[in-house]
């Protein structure tokens, strides 16, 4: 008797993405709940770190999270091996991800919470000005280095894939990575940002194109 | 159990704690040999130039070129060590607790990340020593005042789910362990800057755990 989840999470792609995705690559039946902004400020202290996305097996006590949920699902699909080396190998480039969404994060969060980095009240036209600069500085600089990083993955695995020759729980995270890049959401980012690295490019249409990626994202 | 024959490993950091702690912690409490290998500042650079990612910790394994990311390399050693469950449910409750660690350490270290790089939080690349150290003041004293409880309370709220809870997470020792003991030594050691070590004696249950995982012999023996 296979169990039920839920993964409650807005209704964006974010930090829920990669886990959506390997639930589908794994082909696990899942709830894919969506909350509402709005709704956020009375969920938020009934949750038991004040975060999402939260995932709940067989209606228990939800856990929090991403990559925990992550490894979770990835260990009941077949994503994510047990062989210490390969996993390993898997672990590095998830990490190589968080950083990178890291180094991305700050100029998200000057527009709504300057304060968090110590400014002082900005107007929003401030906060514009600052965001431009930052985000100008890493398409310049850092995110080039991320992806010259993950390039040079998939050069070194040879196979399409970041770990051996089939989908892993690494590919479910950097698909959702350059999803955000390609998607011109990131104001001074140019969605065409990635496509100088020839490996990203061809893994991206390749991932895009599995079934199962491809029919979630049809609806 | 299996049995592997190991091969040697080399862990690379710098000669504090920091991100690299945890997996000093790990391969003491796995019972497994590394060389513990610290830089120094000033041998960075060159170090840097030559890394695969521009930063450590790196595990060396066997020779071979390095691996990088500290959560990967703590769940290496886990695996090894019989430190990380191979159970799904269980391993995602150890998950769980070393992705909440990792997001306090994110936190406490925002102001110290902030006055290594202004530029990347949107301040000129020219700001004055003195503004950046009033930031950082500013910062550090909401931060215990409001996140470091928020997140001491949680690791307490978590011990509270056993009657007698011996390890964060079940029965027996973690990975889970070696990143909230990371977390907890830093504060109570005062390696956090700006953080009282007494934060942790607000919490009970996570006071008690700390001072039974300080007395595990393997972990008393590397603190000594």
């Amino acid at each position: 008797q296979m169990p039920t989840y839920k993964l409650t999470y807005f209704n964006i792609e974010g930090a829920a993405e990669k886990v959506r995705l390997a639930f589908k690559l794994g082909g696990i039946d899942f709830e894919d709940e969506r909350v509402d902004f709005a709704a956020w400020g009375e969920m938020k202290p009934k949750t038991p770190f004040g975060q999402l996305p939260l995932l709940s097996i067989d209606g228990k006590a939800p856990v929090a999270q991403s990559g925990a949920m992550l490894r979770y699902v990835g260990r009941l699909g077949g994503l994510y091996p047990q062989d210490p080396e390969k996993a390993l190998e898997i672990d590095e480039v998830i990490g190589l991800d968080e950083d990178f969404s890291r180094m991305v994060a700050p100029s998200f969060y000057i527009m709504r919470s300057p304060q968090m980095y110590g400014h002082g009240d900005l107007t929003e036209d401030e906060k514009k000005a600052i965001q431009a600069k930052m985000r100008t500085a890493i398409a310049a600089d850092e995110i080039p280095r991320f992806l010259g990083y993950f390039e040079a993955k998939l050069a070194k695995s040879g196979t399409g894939y970041f770990c051996g020759d089939k989908p892993t729980i690494a590919d479910c995270v950097v698909l959702v990575m350059l999803r955000t890049l390609k998607s011109g959401r990131l104001d001074h980012i140019p969605a065409t940002i990635t496509d100088s690295k020839p490996l990203l490019t061809a893994f991206y249409d390749r991932m895009m194109g599995l079934p199962a990626i491809a029919a979630h994202y049809k609806k | 159990t299996m049995q592997r024959i190991l091969p040697k490993f080399k862990l690379t950091y710098f000669n504090f704690p920091g991100r690299g702690e945890k997996v000093r912690i790990a391969f003491k409490m796995a019972g497994i040999e590394f060389e513990d290998e610290r830089i120094e500042f000033s041998q960075w650079p060159e170090m840097k130039a030559k890394s695969p990612f521009a930063q450590v910790p790196l595990l060396t394994i066997d020779g071979m070129p390095p691996v990088a990311q500290s959560a990967a390399i703590l769940r290496y050693v886990g695996r090894l060590g019989n430190l990380y469950p191979s159970d799904p449910e269980k391993a995602l409750q150890v998950d769980e607790i070393v992705g909440l660690e990792e997001d306090f350490f994110q936190a406490r270290s925002l102001p110290f990340f902030i006055g290594r790089n202004p530029r990347a939080y949107g301040h000129p690349a020219d700001i004055p020593n003195q503004d950046i150290q009033a930031i950082q003041a500013n910062l550090r004293s909401t931060l215990v005042a409001e996140d470091i409880p928020r997140f001491l309370g949680y690791f307490e709220a978590k011990l509270a789910q056993s009657e007698r809870p011996a390890f964060i997470v079940g029965d027996t020792p973690t990975v889970a362990d070696c990143a909230l003991l990371a977390s907890l030594r830093a504060v109570k050691t005062g390696t956090s800057p700006g953080v009282p070590p007494t934060l942790v004696d607000a919490h009970p249950r996570l006071a008690a755990y700390y001072a039974r995982v300080m007395e595990l012999p393997v972990i008393r023996a590397y603190y000594a």
